[in-house]
């Protein structure tokens, strides 16, 4: 019985090494076709945007061959803007690639899948648009947030509600990468954002990705919201809610910078000394002034950060907590002014 | 004693030896199941794992859909001791493919001019850093920092080891995330942006990232960076390759996806800092200072209740230089022993503990019947069995069938986790690497495997005496292009 089962098992590894080795030898040859194959994409890429056309004859070789252009043109894409960009982006259109990537878009694998979904974004139009709202509502995380980006960035309308909705039916993890989604949306329809933020039914991560969102938008009609959530029960929500405040920039935000400036949660104060610094608020450079004697380090060290990027007034209170602050203050002023050679 | 006890007293120990030998036997057979078991799930959960998400090829696609929201990394550089090769890890360093981050090399009190080579190299002046001496360090006697080199800062402190150079580099970071590195050892220029993806699409929950170390043996490098993979033709090496493939694209792919990894290597491991503060920084007083470190902060956040995930990412690549003489390699592998069984009896509450959960049960379960028992029953099992033979108390054909099984299983594991290489990552360069590495997985098992043994004994004895220090790691250098 050892025995039978000692030969099996040594019939079976030896098969598996000859499969993988005769897998490789094929891999590798076909790689070098792949290699020779994509260059020549490239290249008829380069000729596809030029001013005297050409180039669509080089690629009808390739025209079964969508994945290896897909990601040929992504790369290509990535590193060429204006007239260039538009020239290639016509011509592919012309050689019917759009209607390649739409039907790459619902077909093959997730990879696949998914450059193509990224790809689309570079041919507008109708069917572009209602191929990525569908490829909104299927299953894979990943596939889904690249649909809303490629939606975003052919200037369709994306409902944030449903979004997010979505989003929490599936389960998906609130990603990171999300920030981008909403600053791109913040971008283009601030008012859903804010709605969005407002709802305290959302996960606390969310709304601090849209509050970082709303931050960079530059509208300040979210002010109402943020400074409502600075006040909020999360400090998390408050310590972005007020990062954001401090990025708007607007002096009507003063009162609740302040408050975060005592906050009983050290995120917040820290958040607090940036947004003051960010939003230069030099009325507020005494509180600042008292946060170089937190009993935490970093708010101690983002206040001292905070005076020296309000000018003048703030390092002159830097070099006045340097001389006449107690220890910790003293210590962190006057190490924020040799660092930043203001001393 | 007559003649009549004498033979008496034989009789009982021939019944006593006859029971045993049948206890023994089964004991080990079930040992070698169990183990055995545990590797197919180990290949079947990863296989599974790397099935369901194959990394990309190329970065590019990464760079697209990552860079904007990719946080800052401190990618800490302890050394001590580094001046013929630091400049150029440093230079390898400061071309890393990611949006943002900065290098901390920490000089840890080393004895040659590596400081020295550094300021010479890098124009460096000495600077003030306001930094707040959370994590126990000895004390820093300067910072140093470049003009034309915005990313880069040397720490100058008093020696005091590498869990003590990192805790001085975590002060002096200010990025949210920190990276743990060896001053030798080469990161792929994707690996950061590779190995930060648990920190962007789960970052709430994420608090450690591990990536895999891989053996540069034999690969080409130039200016600090591999540019050709190989295999090496140095058999220690080559076995190590395949151990390497084991331990990282199987093992703890697998325990990954369990929950319950409890190493990331210090080689290359990304931490939220501030996790890192809240249990104290890295501990002083162990060689194993990188299990140290993740088994505390499961102990934090599973005290807390708190839903974290600690992931291993294998396509995230960090290139390290394998010891090429047993002498070397004897002193290595004994130390990791060591630091195992530190890390296992600093925490011994948590073995089997259900607060713990599944790092107490599973975890620590494993450790303890792998590193703390395994190689006790492994050696064990080389004495008796063979003893047994000789007393004619187990047949010779048993004890071959039974050897070629366990030889077999042995190999198809390796070539299992050579499958999983092939078929999803696909480092190495062709085919004869990939034959070589496959003699290499069925050579292991007739004396590698059996001397790795003995010296995770001397590591258990070392543990036991309580002995000191890391030995001699002497390296023989990288091949240059």
């Amino acid at each position: 019985m050892l025995w039978f089962g000692a030969w099996i098992g040594a019939a079976a590894a030896a098969s598996w090494m000859v499969l993988l080795i005769a897998a490789r030898v094929v891999h590798d040859h076909l790689q070098v076709g792949r290699a020779t194959k994509r260059e020549s994409i490239i290249q008829a890429y380069l000729a596809l945007m030029r001013p005297d056309g050409g180039g669509l004859d080089a690629l009808y070789p390739h025209r079964r061959r969508t994945s290896l252009m897909v990601e040929a043109l992504l790369n290509v894409l990535d590193v060429v803007r204006g007239g260039e960009r538009e020239r290639l982006i016509d011509n592919l259109r012309a050689f019917g690639f759009d209607r390649m990537l739409l039907i790459q878009a619902r077909r093959g694998g997730q990879t696949s899948r998914l450059a193509a979904i990224e790809a689309l974004a570079a041919f507008p139009g109708q069917d572009t648009e209602a191929a990525l709202r569908r490829a909104t509502g299927r299953p894979g995380a990943e596939l889904r947030l690249a649909a809303v980006k490629s939606l975003l960035s052919i200037g369709a309308r994306v409902d944030l509600s449903s979004l997010v909705a979505e989003m929490q039916r599936r389960r998906d993890p609130w990603s990171g990468s999300l920030t981008d989604t909403f600053k791109l949306l913040a971008e283009h329809q601030p008012g859903d954002c804010a709605a969005a933020f407002a709802r305290t039914d959302l996960p606390i991560s969310v709304r601090v990705m849209l509050a970082e969102a709303l931050g960079d938008s530059g509208d300040y009609t979210s002010l109402p919201v943020l400074s409502e959530a600075a006040m909020g029960d999360s400090p998390r929500t408050r310590a972005a809610s007020i990062r954001a405040l401090g990025r708007l920039m607007h002096p009507a935000s003063e009162p609740v910078l302040a408050r975060g400036a005592v906050d009983e949660d050290w995120r917040v104060r820290a958040a607090s000394a940036i947004a003051i610094g960010d939003a230069g608020l030099t009325t507020l450079i005494p509180r600042l002034t008292v946060q170089l004697s937190d009993a935490i380090w970093w708010v101690r060290f983002q206040a001292a950060e905070a005076l020296a990027r309000l000018g003048p007034p703030g390092e002159s209170a830097l070099r006045h907590a340097a001389m006449s602050g107690d220890d910790e203050a003293a210590k962190v002023a006057s190490l924020t002014l040799v660092e930043r050679g203001l001393s | 004693m007559t003649v009549g006890a004498i033979d008496s007293f034989l009789t009982d120990l021939a019944i006593a030896l006859t029971r045993s030998a049948g206890v023994i036997a089964w004991f080990v057979i079930v040992s070698g199941i169990a183990q055995n078991a545990v590797y197919v799930w180990q290949m079947v959960v990863a296989g599974r794992a790397l099935r369901r998400r194959p990394p990309p090829a190329t970065s590019t696609p990464l760079w697209r859909r990552y860079a904007e929201s990719a946080p800052p990394i401190a990618l800490l550089a302890p050394a001590y001791n580094e001046e013929p090769t630091v400049v150029e890890s440093v230079r390898s360093l400061l071309a890393l493919h990611y949006p943002n981050f900065e290098i901390v090399v920490i000089n840890d009190g080393s004895k040659d001019n590596t400081l020295g080579v550094l300021t010479e190299a890098f124009d460096l002046k000495r600077v003030t850093r306001n930094c707040d001496l959370a994590a126990p360090c000895q004390p820093i006697l300067g910072v140093y920092a470049a003009l034309n080199q915005p990313r880069l800062i040397v720490v100058d402190k008093a020696n005091g080891g590498k869990a003590d150079a990192l805790n001085a580099g975590v002060n002096v970071a200010r990025a949210p995330i920190v990276c743990s590195m060896d001053a030798d050892s080469l990161l792929e220029p994707d690996a950061l942006l590779r190995a930060v993806r648990p920190f962007i699409e789960d970052p709430d929950r994420t608090v450690a990232v591990g990536g895999a170390i891989r053996i540069a043996n034999g690969c080409l490098i130039d200016h600090g960076r591999v540019v050709r993979v190989g295999v090496s033709t140095n058999l220690l090496a080559l076995l190590q390759t395949v151990e390497y493939l084991r331990a990282f694209l199987m093992a703890r792919v697998a325990w990954s996806e369990a929950g319950a990894l409890t190493i990331i290597s210090g080689a290359f491991g990304l931490f939220k800092r501030q996790g890192v503060l809240d249990v104290g920084g890295y501990s002083h007083g162990t060689v194993g200072e990188d299990m140290e470190l993740v088994v505390k902060l499961h102990q934090l956040h599973r005290e807390r209740g708190e839903d974290y995930r600690i992931v291993f990412v294998p396509e995230a690549v960090c290139w390290t230089e394998a010891p090429e003489t047993m002498q070397i390699l004897g002193r290595q592998r004994s130390r990791w022993h060591r630091g195992a069984l530190e890390t296992f009896f600093r925490h011994r509450k948590m073995v089997f503990n259900p607060r713990y959960g599944r790092v107490g049960f599973v975890a620590f379960g494993n450790v303890l019947f792998v590193d703390v028992i395994g190689p006790i029953v492994e050696a064990v099992g080389y004495l008796l069995i063979p003893a047994f033979y000789f007393t004619g108390l187990l047949s010779l054909d048993y004890l071959e069938a039974f050897a070629a099984v366990s030889f077999v299983f042995g190999i198809l594991i390796s070539v299992g986790a050579l499958a999983l290489e092939e078929t999803e990552l696909r480092r190495f360069p062709n085919a004869r690497s990939l034959a070589l590495l496959m003699l290499a997985a069925i050579i292991e098992n007739f004396g590698y495997r059996q001397i790795n043994n003995l010296w995770r004994l001397r590591g258990t004895w070392q543990f036991l005496t309580r002995a000191k220090g890391w030995g001699t790691m002497t390296r023989r250098g990288f091949t240059k292009a």
